[in-house]
């Protein structure tokens, strides 16, 4: 059923997912953004940076822009995948889908933001913290549709019966663990200071290395589970049946 | 004459069998979880050395006698899950079992009733999330803490109901074992929750 071409296309679109992560992390350190800007900050000192920083946070955020792109198809991999279990929910499958493509309007809509905020910083000064605000809480806060996304691939795979998983088991648990941890986006906007604020340990930090841990994870199981052949897949399924 | 498919549905040799309960994954996602806990104990701890008075002073303002009562409804309700497992292990009385569990989830629910009551009098007493740095940790501890007991609360659901539908319930002890871990885990972070902000002198 599948052939040299077609592997060839999922193996990519499987890399897409380091690809992302990679002009993820460029975005961050080209723009200045790591460390993260402090809600506390005064119009004064961000009206400078944008003033000063122009250029590099243009640049970064370009990358930002670029890198949401790979999402869509690192998700398509997921869901790909995940089709292939024996007996899977499609819910499941399509709502990884639709969750993990709704994912990636939360590279595109703050990128775009920033991109505006850095485009004229000689306007008014209230402007640019009003749109420094924007920018910043749409990027830290939307957790929602990682979760939708990670949960229905974590069912997805508890849920597998075969005497031989296509993922390893501990792979649905840790879906289940990482959005959990997204979860402190709320507090954000009650806060300006403090581990809960927008650039503190817990929205921040926390979330960011476990979404590079679920990358680097996924990926390699994800090549793991497209190298094992359908054939193997189907009589694995047939043997389960005849057990009942 | 059915054959172990899965590794789920437990041998007989239960008793002899020496092996590690529930599975490896949801001890991943329990270890995953105390990680970030104790993160979270270590920042508190941190920021609370910095600033003593201001979090002596709101602790005063904690309920204690409150937040003791929801220890030991998380105490009792973890004698009750782990009573259950003994009973579920043994797969003689599961009806038993899934009172007990019924029983844990009749704690659990009060815990949460007693959480709600306690908020509703810091709230109605002018204190939330911002009042300051202590109750900002109050809040999101024991805010992120209840959303565990919530869904541990529906994992005892249907551990209980399916104790209740199906005699043989013995051959799902590893689901049974990761679940009454979880519950374990959830009552354990309540504990040290409780030391840490209703306690510490």
């Amino acid at each position: 059923m599948t052939t040299t071409t077609s592997t060839g296309f999922d193996r990519l679109c499987v890399w897409c997912g380091p690809a992302c992560l990679g002009f993820f992390a460029i975005a961050l350190v080209a723009a200045g953004f790591i460390p993260p800007w402090s809600p506390a900050l005064g119009v004064d000192e961000v009206v400078a940076r944008y003033r000063e920083d122009a250029t590099r946070i243009r640049v970064g955020m370009g990358f930002l822009l670029v890198g949401g792109m790979f999402y869509a198809l690192f998700t398509a991999a997921i869901s790909s995948q995940m089709r292939r279990i024996a007996g899977v929910s499609h819910s499941l499958v399509y709502g990884q889908l639709a969750a993990g493509s709704f994912a990636c309007l939360t590279f595109l809509v703050p990128a775009i933001f920033f991109l505006v905020t850095a485009y004229r910083p000689e306007r008014p000064a209230e402007l640019t913290y009003l749109m420094n605000d924007l920018s910043w809480i749409a990027f830290i806060i939307p957790w929602p549709p990682f979760m939708a996304q990670y949960y229905s691939f974590a069912f997805a795979v508890l849920a597998d019966r075969s005497v031989q998983p296509l993922f390893p088991r501990w792979l649905g648990f840790m879906n289940l663990w990482a959005p959990i941890l997204f979860v402190c986006g709320l507090v954000v906007p009650f806060l300006k200071t403090g581990p809960f604020a927008w650039n503190g340990l817990f929205p921040f930090w926390v979330p960011g290395v476990v979404f590079g841990i679920w990358f680097i994870a996924m990926t390699k199981h994800l090549l793991r589970a497209l190298r094992r052949p359908e054939s193997e897949l189907r009589t694995q399924s047939v043997l389960e049946a005849t057990a009942t | 004459m059915k054959a172990s498919k899965t590794g789920f549905d437990a041998p007989a040799n239960r008793s002899s069998a020496r092996r590690i309960p529930a599975e490896a994954g949801i001890w991943l996602f329990i270890f995953g979880d105390i990680l970030v806990f104790t993160l979270y104990f270590f920042v508190f701890g941190f920021e609370r050395v910095h600033d003593l008075q201001t979090y002596r002073r709101s602790q005063a303002e904690l309920n204690v006698a409150l937040g003791l009562f929801n220890t030991l409804l998380l105490l009792t309700s973890s004698w009750l899950v782990a009573s259950a497992m003994l009973l579920i292990r043994e797969g003689g009385a599961p009806r038993i079992a899934a009172l007990k569990l019924l029983l844990a989830i009749g704690c659990g629910l009060g815990f949460v009733g007693v959480k709600v009551v306690e908020y509703a009098e810091k709230v109605t007493a002018g204190i939330t999330l911002t009042s300051n740095d202590f109750f900002t940790f109050y809040y999101m501890f024991t805010g992120i803490h209840l959303m565990h007991v919530l869904i541990g609360l529906g994992v005892l659901i249907c551990m209980a109901w399916y104790a209740y539908t199906n005699p043989d319930s013995a051959r799902k002890l590893v689901h049974f074992e990761s679940g009454a871990s979880f519950w374990h885990m959830v009552d354990l972070l309540w504990i040290v929750l409780f030391a840490l902000l209703y306690l510490l002198p």
